[in-house]
């Protein structure tokens, strides 16, 4: 991948808000989120730094845990969402829709101008 | 190394790199990591190599540790100490109070002596040559040249006896200077 460590920083940065998107309404366990990140491409290098992630957005009041009892292995800790997680994904995804937009209508004016 | 042992000290780094986090995170961090390994094995990681590759994707312990830390101060910096002196202003006093101590109400050799053995500056056997030469400094050495000791020795031995105990508490002092350093006394 070219610009590696400018992907690095957008993963770093956007990460949060994947794992906010996977629990609107919908519970997970951390393994189940791990995994689910780990289908989006390049997402997760390091699947044990989602933890304290999760436990972060814990603190700040963006997702909810409970304990529960699993039928093939340990008990599991469930996250969800809170009201103000959500919130805090729908403002992220303006900015980021925004943010998108501009870039790629300047990256399509370079590429245009290459061309001629 | 079989799967069971790659696990143990998989978790035993983790709990080592842990160490600095506050309890809180550490309990949460440890917890998290356990159950997902124990997840992991359950949805099927047996084989040796299936437990090498799934905690190779959980990453190294310090990376997660870096990443619990994250916004934390974790260890202050220790403190740069700054350089000891050779000798402090209580060094300097028993470089005075050995030789002259005497003369200020003879409790001043005594303060000497408690700084000299008291400091990290010297060795014992160097604590020893201060005490032992000369005892009370020059006033025992006046005592000796005023006393009439002409029972005692010949008179031509008196002036070289008394230079060498003239020479004696200066030569104590040169040594104890030239020694000293801060931590000898644990040598």
């Amino acid at each position: 991948m070219v610009a590696e460590k400018v992907f690095t920083q957008l993963r770093r940065g956007t990460l949060e808000y994947c794992v906010l998107a996977l629990l609107q309404g919908e519970e997970r366990y951390g393994f189940d989120l791990v995994k689910e990140l780990g289908e989006i491409d390049g997402m997760v290098t390091t699947e044990g730094t989602i933890y304290p992630l999760l436990a972060r957005l814990r603190r700040e009041g963006m997702v909810e845990t409970s304990w529960r009892e699993s039928e093939s292995g340990p008990p599991r800790r469930y996250y969800r969402s809170t009201a103000e997680g959500g919130q805090a994904l729908a403002d992220f995804t303006a900015d980021w829709e925004r943010f998108r937009t501009s870039v790629d209508g300047i990256l399509r004016r370079g590429n245009e101008g290459r061309r001629k | 190394m079989s799967g069971e042992r790659l696990v143990t000290a998989y978790l035993s780094d983790l709990v080592l790199a842990a160490e600095p986090l506050p309890e809180e995170r550490r309990t949460d961090l440890i917890v998290d990591v356990t159950s997902h390994i124990e997840e992991a094995r359950a949805a099927g990681a047996s084989s040796e190599d299936e437990i090498r590759q799934m905690l190779k994707q959980l990453g190294e312990p310090r990376d997660i540790v870096a990443a619990a830390a994250d916004g934390l101060v974790l260890v202050e910096p220790a403190p740069v100490a700054p350089p000891q002196p050779r000798f402090r202003g209580r060094e300097i006093a028993v470089f005075f109070l050995l030789p002259f101590g005497v003369y200020i109400f003879l409790v001043g050799w005594f303060a000497g002596l408690y700084l000299l053995w008291t400091s990290d500056r010297w060795t014992g056997r160097e604590k020893w040559l201060g005490t032992l030469i000369t005892p009370f400094g020059y006033a025992s050495i006046q005592a000796i040249a005023t006393v009439d000791t002409g029972y005692v020795m010949a008179g031509w031995l008196r002036v070289p006896v008394l230079l060498v105990l003239l020479l004696a508490p200066l030569a104590t002092v040169i040594t104890l200077a030239v020694k000293g350093r801060p931590g000898r006394s644990t040598q």
